[in-house]
């Protein structure tokens, strides 16, 4: 697909391309904001107020880099600003002081769909989760993290490796599970 | 496997994460950028329009507030004493007379009500809207803005209930049928014309009930309208068998909406309710981390977390570029704007900074419209022409002489309140040089007396001559300013965003060496009595900004102003009515 000409028929105001181009990204950044939210609707609204933001700020995109990167940049800014305003994750979006946390050299197999694994990291705390979704999908290091979130590089580090002991210890069970269920199913 | 394996695994599976957004999503982006464009367009048109309206007000304000023709009439009790240089008095016989893009879409011929129809149209051109792009690209076609209304067309021709016609009436188009009605029945006119109206006023309320589905939250407001505007199509269409198809259908529509918003408020209720998601171990043993970290459950992190709201803030532009990921910059206004401890690109509430000006400056006699009309040094007296003697012309004295255009600056402080990202207010207090250039004669250290008014006079140690060896004098002016302006931000996206600028100056005139010309003696003298020490004026503007990620933001641009107050007392002389304007670049930097 041709972005350069998409992105200058959408600056024409053209409603055909401005769906096209909609329909070209919204699928996967649903799943970008599906992954910092706690439920769909959440995540739908988040889609829309991103993609409100990038019609509107498309004479920006210059072309210099990756049109789907730069969409995807919008949406997770807006799903924090997201986390930051709306009330139900303000209290949940919180983190716990620097101090002792798992180290943890565990690398297990991900075995699990894309779906499922998503289902995990969102029942992560939002905390947890924002700082997983950051460091470990967006690859942001702690020092951005920690510049984002208004928190220090110790937390940010501290808050993911218990996220990500979480996240792989349950990841162990659904495994254990899914292979007893293998086995004893005939 | 290896260190980050498992980072590298989460993320190729979260890359290919894909969901499907419900059609509600699609409809809102649709609808909030169709605002966005109408608020824009208003935006524009603002400043013009209050411009318009000053200028309009001042218009009117001179034309009732005009000189007075005959002020000798006015000031019969001012008695002067004529002096052995000054001539008689002669009768004041000079006369002191002052001197809008439619988005509707043409089908089969009749227009769209686009506010009330909206809904059909995105209900059609949702079906295929990509394909119908390329097709317009394949096609080579001049206008995809056609395309929506030529498959309306074809949709309408293939169903062959020809409803266009009915969908795309306007409201003459229903009175005609009203009054086709009424001539057939003319018991029912009343009641015809009466559910016309609801009609129309129904209308209105589908219309705008329509502009409110936007988010979950304004769907759900925006049903209790839906309701109201539908049970008012009802009524109407009981009453009246006029009504047309195209407000049920919208209605239907809108029905189909209210639904929707009702589903995701359930939903979102649903969320809300579901503070805890189910804990997927079900085994706590299995929890346990290595090297004995015991990991709690997602319960138990709630409960231990520390309750501080961490305020978000906006990468720094360095950070940006150093991101594994370097996708280009996000735009400013796309950043966290109200987090805590921010701030990198979003423009704080308040600014103050410095502000600096130079440009031209003359003097006007008239309205803004005779800006660039030539005027002379105002002749403050009630002089009339010499008259001539048995036919023969009296012998021509000097006119006073013909001011020009002098340089102005002005250098000041300002401070800044953004109202919001397109709108802002400043007020400032600047020092304004303004000067204008004329000729005068020979210069007189001696006393004498001068005339101003229909009858006043006074002594004066200096005056200039007008009738000898001409040389250039610069009139003066010191003012102390009080600014107001309103800036409307017009792109504020972007690197050099444009600004437009509207607003009025309170001056106090400090200090002025302008002379003043005595039409019955021909001299020029000072006398700073004379000016009206209070102006008022008003200014617009438009200006770039540049250097916008640095400390000390700068913007340029030019701008006029003009003061509506008179320069001299219209009382005290026989003034026609002088005012100040000045045009050049102005800058300012913002130090915060």
């Amino acid at each position: 697909m041709d972005y350069n000409k998409l992105v200058k028929d959408c600056l024409k105001g053209l409603p055909g391309a401005q769906r096209l181009l909609y329909e070209h990204f919204a699928e996967s950044m649903l799943g970008v904001c599906y992954r910092y939210t706690k439920s769909m609707p959440d995540a739908e609204d988040v889609l829309q107020e991103g993609f409100v933001k990038v019609f509107r700020n498309l004479h920006q995109f210059k072309g210099e880099g990756e049109l789907g990167a730069w969409i995807r940049r919008i949406m997770v800014n807006t799903a924090l600003n997201f986390l930051k305003k709306n009330s139900r994750y303000q209290s949940d979006l919180s983190f716990l002081d620097p101090g002792l946390h798992p180290v943890s050299d565990d690398n297990p197999e991900v075995r699990l769909n894309a779906r499922d694994l998503a289902e995990l990291i969102r029942q992560l705390p939002t905390g947890y989760q924002t700082i997983f979704n950051l460091h470990a999908v967006e690859g942001y290091s702690h020092v951005e993290i920690g510049k984002m979130l208004g928190i220090n590089e110790g937390t940010s580090r501290s808050q993911y490796a218990r996220a990500r002991a979480l996240l792989i210890s349950w990841i162990k069970v659904q495994t254990v599970d899914s292979k007893i269920e293998t086995y004893v199913r005939p | 496997m290896s260190d980050h394996e498992f980072e590298k695994s989460v993320q190729q599976k979260m890359d290919g994460l894909k969901l499907r957004p419900s059609d509600a999503v699609w409809q809102g982006v649709e609808l909030n950028l169709r605002r966005h464009r109408r608020r824009r367009r208003a935006l524009f048109w603002l400043p013009a329009a209050v411009i318009l309206l000053l200028t309009g007000g001042y218009f009117l304000y001179s034309g009732s507030t005009g000189p007075v023709k005959d002020p000798v009439a006015q000031t019969q009790e001012s008695v002067a004493t004529p002096s052995s240089t000054q001539p008689p008095v002669q009768p004041a016989t000079r006369e002191n007379a002052p001197a809008s893009r439619p988005e509707q879409h043409n089908t089969a011929g009749v227009q769209n009500d686009q506010r009330t129809y909206a809904p059909q149209e995105e209900a059609v051109t949702a079906e295929t809207p990509a394909t119908a792009y390329n097709n317009h690209i394949d096609n080579h076609t001049t206008s995809t803005d056609r395309q929506p209304a030529e498959r309306i067309a074809q949709q309408q021709n293939e169903k062959g209930q020809g409803r266009a016609s009915v969908e795309n009436n306007d409201q003459q188009q229903t009175k005609t049928k009203v009054n086709s009605i009424r001539d057939k029945s003319n018991q029912s006119e009343k009641s015809v014309l009466a559910a016309t109206e609801k009609v129309k006023a129904a209308r209105e309320e589908v219309s705008d009930a329509t502009e409110g589905v936007k988010t979950t939250a304004e769907k759900v407001k925006a049903t209790g309208e839906t309701k109201g505007a539908t049970e008012n199509f009802k009524a109407a269409t009981e009453t009246d068998k006029v009504a047309t198809v195209t407000p049920q259908a919208a209605a239907e529509e809108l029905k189909a909406a209210a639904a929707k918003g009702k589903a995701a408020t359930a939903k979102l209720q649903a969320a809300t309710e579901k503070t805890a998601p189910a804990n997927p171990l079900t085994n706590n043993d299995a929890a346990t981390a290595s090297k004995g970290t015991t990991l709690p459950g997602p319960e138990a992190l709630r409960a231990t977390t520390v309750r501080g709201i961490a305020p978000l803030i906006v990468p720094t532009p360095a950070a940006i570029a150093d991101s594994p990921r370097s996708a280009p910059p996000v735009p400013d206004g796309l950043l966290l704007p109200e987090g805590r401890g921010h701030i990198v690109f979003s423009t704080p509430k308040w600014q103050w900074g410095i502000t600096g000006g130079a440009g031209i400056n003359n003097i006007s006699e008239g309205g803004v419209f005779d800006l660039l009309n030539g005027v002379r040094v105002e002749d403050v007296t009630l002089a009339a022409p010499p008259p001539s003697f048995a036919g023969i012309p009296p012998t021509p004295l000097p006119d006073a002489s013909p001011i020009r255009t002098g340089p102005v600056f002005s250098l000041g402080a300002f401070v800044q309140r953004n109202l919001s990202r397109r709108l802002s207010l400043s007020a400032g207090l600047q020092y304004t040089y303004a000067s204008v250039y004329t000729k005068v004669g020979k210069r007189v250290d001696s006393m004498t007396t001068v005339n101003y008014g229909a009858t006043g006079s006074r002594l004066t140690n200096q005056y200039y001559r007008a009738d000898n060896e001409l040389h250039d004098y610069t009139n003066r002016y010191h003012f102390i300013e009080l600014p107001v302006d309103l800036h409307v931000h017009l792109t504020p996206g972007w690197r050099t965003p444009i600004t437009l600028s509207g607003g009025f100056t309170l001056s106090r005139l400090v200090y002025t060496n302008a002379l003043h010309f005595d039409g019955l003696t021909r001299v020029y003298f000072e006398n700073d009595d004379f000016f009206n020490r209070f102006q008022a004026g008003f200014q617009s503007g438009v200006s770039i900004g540049l250097f916008r990620n640095s400390k000390h933001p700068v913007t340029l641009g030019p701008t006029i102003r003009y003061f509506a107050t008179r320069l001299l007392k219209k009382e005290e002389t026989a003034a026609k009515g002088q005012h100040i304007w000045s045009a050049g670049l102005q800058v300012k930097m913002f130090m915060h």
